[in-house]
């Protein structure tokens, strides 16, 4: 019999603050984001007044994000619960 | 990392509705949304990208919510007469157990929200409303006409008086409430009209 192996693989949630106002920050800061497997996604509510990063990823922590932003140029940091 | 918590999350999207209808799309935030449900902007960020994705989501589960209240128990095959019967009551039962969800629904209809929402529905709701109307017709149970004049006169009777009954009064009497009596007899009023 033919068992197929699921890959369980757990989607974590990380949620920043950081200073990403317009579209000429986004632009500086997706090629990173885009280039990095682990994100599987991301998105910066500029609607917000924390300027909200959200990432989907796999296997990743929370400084990972916060260097790649800060190479960008732009501050990051977690979003406290 | 963040974990999800489906307590935090009903909690986060009942107290997100009851400020849409208190105050309207236009004030309405995450950070806001956070303080008054006691939770911090994080924990929301968890469950939604943003306020527009926040908007999107509720109004997509609100509405399915509806939809699933109309079609249950519902035939497409039945006689026009018991099905209509049928989607009145179903409908009635909704809006006077659910007035929040319905004024939410109200709030966001005219926003730009709703077209994504009704294209969500249209295709589950259409195809069974679409078999009951079509089988009456062929059944010379109803009259063939236009979907906006068989919309009228099937339906905005019943929500004209969820509304005197929502209201608790009409322009005439100080008090009113719905009862079976007068939903049935209005109903066959508007049965006859259908008839071809």
């Amino acid at each position: 019999m033919l068992t197929i192996i699921k890959s369980e693989k757990r989607v974590q949630i990380w949620v920043f603050k950081t200073n990403i106002r317009f579209k000429k920050d986004l632009l500086l800061v997706a090629p990173l984001l885009n280039c990095t497997s682990a994100i599987l996604s991301w998105n910066v509510d500029r609607g917000d007044v924390d300027k909200v990063l959200r990432v989907e990823s796999l296997h990743l922590q929370a400084q990972q994000i916060i260097d790649l932003v800060q190479q960008a140029g732009y501050h990051c940091e977690e979003l406290p619960d | 990392m963040r974990t999800r918590d489906e307590n935090k999350e009903k909690a986060i999207r009942e107290k997100a509705i009851e400020m849409i209808v208190e105050e309207g799309l236009d004030g309405f935030g995450v950070n806001k949304l956070a303080k008054a449900a006691g939770v911090s902007p994080a924990t929301i960020y968890i469950y939604y990208k943003d306020r527009d994705d926040l908007i999107q989501q509720l109004g997509s589960s609100v509405a399915h919510e509806m939809m699933s209240y109309s079609l249950a128990d519902f035939d497409p095959e039945a006689s026009f007469a018991e099905g209509l019967k049928k989607q009145w009551i179903n409908r009635a039962h909704y809006f006077i157990e659910h007035p929040l969800s319905v004024a939410f629904i109200e709030q966001i209809r005219y926003s730009h929200y709703y077209e994504e929402i009704q294209n969500g529905m249209k295709v589950t709701f259409g195809k069974v409303m679409g078999q009951f109307v079509t089988n009456a017709i062929k059944r010379e149970e109803l009259k063939e006409l236009p979907f906006e004049v068989f919309w009228a006169v099937a339906y905005a009777p019943l929500y004209q008086l969820i509304k005197f009954h929502t209201q608790g009064e009409s322009y005439v009497n100080q008090k009113f409430a719905m009862t079976d009596e007068i939903m049935m007899q209005t109903l066959q009023l508007v049965l006859k009209a259908l008839k071809p």
